[in-house]
């Protein structure tokens, strides 16, 4: 009780510190998650597009349906594709009016005539995308090939990019809210020096005396864990209507698998933001605990 | 039981505070220290708690030799020892009931324990309504008498005294002596450095005289003239 009421005491009688080192942490927690959730994101999504072996052929304006049906038979008979499926220009503005049902300015601006015809070509497996993709290149009235390999890459160099930039913010938010820490906590210490000295004169043991001012580190990591959850799940929940848009017609992206049970990272859902609170709270234990630990070992010797 | 054996102790830069010093206290004397300013009495205090390490010779409390005891083991030396103040050294942001809960809770007492031992010592400093109270709400008397009641609320067998009644008036240090004398009539050994020749006089009980690092002179119920 009283080592509380003696954490509370020391709180309230430095509140900006306080305040600036639960700042501190909240910012680093907040900047870890999003960089934990745009590279998870990111190879979920790499996961699945290694899945499914598509390439999307778009035709050029004016084509002939006979060079379609041409390279719909060609294609079938190299005996490499599972699935192929042409869409027409009519065809297209449909699913673009159905993704964009909710989008009034979008539906007004397009038509028929700008969107183009394409085929959709399923591979019996990921190793003959490339093959089919120069195959498909070398047809005259083909405009563009997109196939799952670009995206692949695509995806692969952004997670690639979003680790090494993350790792980086991230290790050095952590280098400053651990400063913040340790300066809050050691002036603390030097601010109740004598209060120490009496301590240690009446017999309290070393760890009796280090206590608050550790749990005192650990309460300002709890409070910015809290705080960083709660704002990444506002984040989280204000872009959902533009990642459902973006992520439309991929299925719910599977995080991990715990005893049986499916953890999908999107679309947003209660055991994501319950696990995105247990990280954020190991982290802000984790820089409030080796924070204030540190201090303690450095200014009370 | 409280024992120095040929103790010295020299500060940096070589002036002996205290030179050879053979001292036996037994359990439940009452002994006062006297001697004039920088004659060792603190150093000798500080030397018990180890606060302070001899340059040579050796200090037993009971059968602990404080002198070798591992630093880990010092807060168990201490928790044995009260040690009052001349400047109290009460902890400002506390209660007087949380100041003396203090030796209580670094024994890890329970909270129900603490609380009826709290009332008994609080009865006994004659502070039962002033739990409440924190220290700058208090007369120094009332602060001394707060620094003694968390000296022995832990069940200290020594208490050792610096100058407890050197910021008081002489009511108040006569109340102290009271509170003093009835604790070790108790069974608790009372070490108290003071300059106070009419305490020490009309209390009638051992003095230790030192002089210069020395003890000049150590009789009991001696007069101090």
């Amino acid at each position: 009780m009283q080592i509380k009421q003696s954490m509370w005491s020391r709180i309230r009688r430095t509140p900006y510190q306080a305040a600036a080192a639960v700042f501190m942490i909240t910012v680093t927690l907040f900047v870890l998650s999003v960089f934990l959730l745009s590279a998870t994101t990111l190879s979920s999504l790499l996961a699945y597009f290694e899945t499914k072996p598509q390439i999307t052929v778009f035709f050029k304006e004016n084509k002939e349906k006979i060079s379609v049906d041409a390279l719909m038979e060609k294609l079938k008979s190299t005996g490499k594709v599972s699935n192929l499926k042409y869409i027409s220009k009519d065809e297209a503005l449909r699913i673009y009016q159905e993704q964009n049902k909710n989008d009034p300015l979008l539906l007004e601006m397009v038509t028929a005539d700008i969107l183009p015809a394409s085929l959709e070509v399923f591979a019996t497996s990921p190793q003959y995308l490339v093959e089919i993709a120069e195959l498909v290149k070398k047809e005259p009235d083909v405009d563009e090939v997109v196939f799952q390999k670009e995206v692949v890459d695509t995806l692969i160099s952004w997670t690639t990019t979003i680790r090494k930039i993350g790792i980086f913010f991230v290790a050095l938010l952590f280098l400053v809210s651990f400063m913040i820490l340790v300066t809050t906590i050691g002036m603390k210490i030097a601010y109740r020096k004598e209060e120490i000295e009496i301590l240690r004169l009446v017999g309290a043991t070393s760890w009796y005396i280090k206590r608050p001012f550790i749990l005192e580190g650990a309460y300002y990591g709890i409070v910015g864990a809290f705080f960083s959850w709660v704002l990444i799940s506002s984040v989280i929940l204000y872009l959902q209507p533009f990642m459902m848009s973006f992520l439309q017609g991929i299925s719910p992206l599977l995080l991990t698998r715990v005893n049986q049970v499916n953890i999908y990272l999107w679309p947003p859902n209660i055991m994501i933001f319950l696990l995105l609170f247990t990280v954020l709270l190991l982290g802000g234990l984790l820089i409030g605990l080796i924070g204030s630990f540190f201090a303690v070992s450095r200014y009370m010797k | 039981m409280i024992l120095f054996d040929e103790v010295t102790k020299n500060y940096s830069n070589s002036i002996a505070a205290l030179s050879n010093i053979n001292l036996k206290i037994n359990d439940a004397d009452f002994v006062f220290l006297i001697g004039s300013s920088g004659a060792g009495k603190t150093t000798l205090l500080r030397l018990i708690i180890r606060e302070l390490e001899p340059s040579s010779g050796s200090i037993f409390i009971d059968d602990w030799e404080v002198n070798k005891l591992p630093k880990d083991k010092l807060p168990y030396l201490r928790r044995k020892i009260g040690f009052v103040f001349q400047d109290f050294k009460l902890l400002a942001d506390r209660t007087v009931a949380e100041n003396i809960a203090v030796s209580l809770e670094i024994l890890g007492r329970q909270r129900r324990e603490i609380e009826e031992r709290l009332a008994d010592v609080l009865e006994m400093i004659h502070l039962p309504d002033k739990a409440d109270y924190f220290p700058k709400q208090l007369s120094y008397g009332e602060q001394q008498r707060v620094a003694i009641g968390r000296a022995i609320a832990g069940g200290s067998r020594i208490l050792l005294a610096d100058e407890p009644t050197g910021n008081l008036d002489p009511k108040t240090s006569w109340e102290i002596l009271k509170i003093i004398n009835e604790i070790n009539k108790q069974g608790t050994t009372i070490v108290m450095a003071t300059h106070n020749v009419d305490i020490v006089n009309s209390m009638k009980k051992r003095v230790v005289i030192l002089e210069k690092g020395k003890i000049v002179k150590d009789s009991k119920k001696s007069k101090y003239t």
